[in-house]
């Protein structure tokens, strides 16, 4: 009875974490395949590619987004830290 | 003693001006603005009541509150319930327990447009993962996010999907709370699993449930990013909120004056929305 209890806990448990993970997945997955395979909902894509990914670099200037993402979460971090613990103490 | 004073209002002094600058000041800015036009060109002119009076008889911002209130009225139970059970869940002593908080914590760092860009592939009619799982059990595939009647309780399942890790965590923390003698006291009583939550749990973690349901509510008024990304408001507007009126109006018609006014109607309805809440949740304390 206890174990029986103990596996349903677990399987809803993983059923639960499974609609959480799995979109995830999906996503990464999706970003090695080729455009007509998007709809596809198999996690494993038929014709893997990285075509996706030498676009993103060629064409969006990922480099500068993810050095301003960097630069505002590090000025961000740092200035709420200073002046943070300093009104905290105040 | 004065000297600390000193040193006292010294270190809080930043804190105090950032707070002068980025909030006090802007939010008198939109209260002055309520009673002007302004189209973010030319000078700002004096508008009365203007306004106002057009916001009291516009149709399409009663219809963003009503949509809200469609929203809320989903999103919060759910919101509970689903956090209520998962960190109940989650109170137990599991095998591999950081993985599964982990998990259900992944949404709530990821940003909103990502999974509403995420979620209208999932939501898609024809090639979408529920309708395909809907399909392989049998059932007709559902136009979620284009039929008016399930665009906003989509996006609210959604929201409530992407939330759920964060509200988890603030009931774990009432769990821990409950103190280890009242729990011992009740299964001595012979308390069934249904009346220890009941009788105990649930009363204990009041405050927490207050809390969840404040912040779901100012957290559904403020929906901007889901209707903005997924439907663009439609169809029918039954997905357009408030804040996506506000934005349009200051952005799209350049109307800044009114927008500020929808701002802070907006204000004033999440203060006597939390309000009621507030006192209707409080004067159950004694569920």
């Amino acid at each position: 009875m206890k174990i029986l209890r103990r596996v349903g806990l677990y399987a809803a448990l993983t059923l639960a974490a499974l609609t959480f993970i799995y979109p995830f997945l999906w996503m990464a997955s999706s970003t090695f395949k080729p455009p007509i395979e998007v709809g596809s909902l198999s996690l494993i894509p038929n014709h893997p590619t990285f075509d996706n990914y030498r676009t993103m670099w060629a064409r969006a200037p990922f480099g500068r987004a993810l050095f301003n993402s960097a630069f505002v979460a590090t000025t961000i971090t740092l200035a709420v830290l200073f002046f943070g613990s300093m009104t905290a103490y105040a | 003693m004065r000297a600390e004073e000193r040193s006292g209002t010294l270190l809080g002094a930043p804190y105090a001006a950032f707070l002068l600058v980025f909030a006090v000041y802007p939010i008198a800015f939109a209260l002055a603005l309520v009673f002007m036009h302004w189209d973010l060109v030319t000078t700002p002119t004096f508008a009365g009541l203007d306004n106002v009076r057009v916001l009291a008889v516009d149709g399409r911002f009663w219809r963003a509150v009503a949509n809200t209130f469609v929203f809320l009225s989903i999103h919060v139970p759910l919101q509970i319930a689903t956090a209520l059970a998962l960190a109940l869940a989650l109170n137990r002593r599991l095998v591999a327990l950081s993985f599964w908080r982990a998990a259900f914590f992944l949404p709530v760092v990821i940003s909103g447009a990502v999974v509403a860009i995420l979620w209208s592939n999932l939501y898609a009619t024809d090639v979408g993962l529920i309708n395909h799982l809907l399909v392989k059990i049998g059932l007709q595939p559902v136009p979620w996010l284009t039929d008016p009647a399930t665009a906003m309780p989509a996006i609210a399942v959604m929201v409530t999907w992407k939330n759920v890790g964060f509200y988890v965590i603030i009931y774990l923390a009432g769990l821990q709370y409950i103190p280890r003698s009242c729990q011992e006291a009740i299964e001595i009583e012979g308390a069934s699993a249904w009346q220890r939550f009941r009788y105990l749990t649930l009363p204990s973690l009041l405050p927490q449930t207050l809390l969840v349901v404040t912040l779901s509510t100012i957290n559904g008024f403020q929906l901007f990013i889901e209707p903005y990304v997924m439907t663009g408001g439609g169809p029918l507007r039954r997905t357009y909120s408030v804040v996506l009126y506000l934005y349009t109006n200051a952005f799209a018609y350049q109307k800044m004056g009114y927008a500020a006014t929808i701002g802070v109607a907006l204000a004033l309805i999440i203060g006597a929305v939390v309000f009621i809440q507030r006192k209707t949740i409080g004067s159950a304390d004694a569920i």
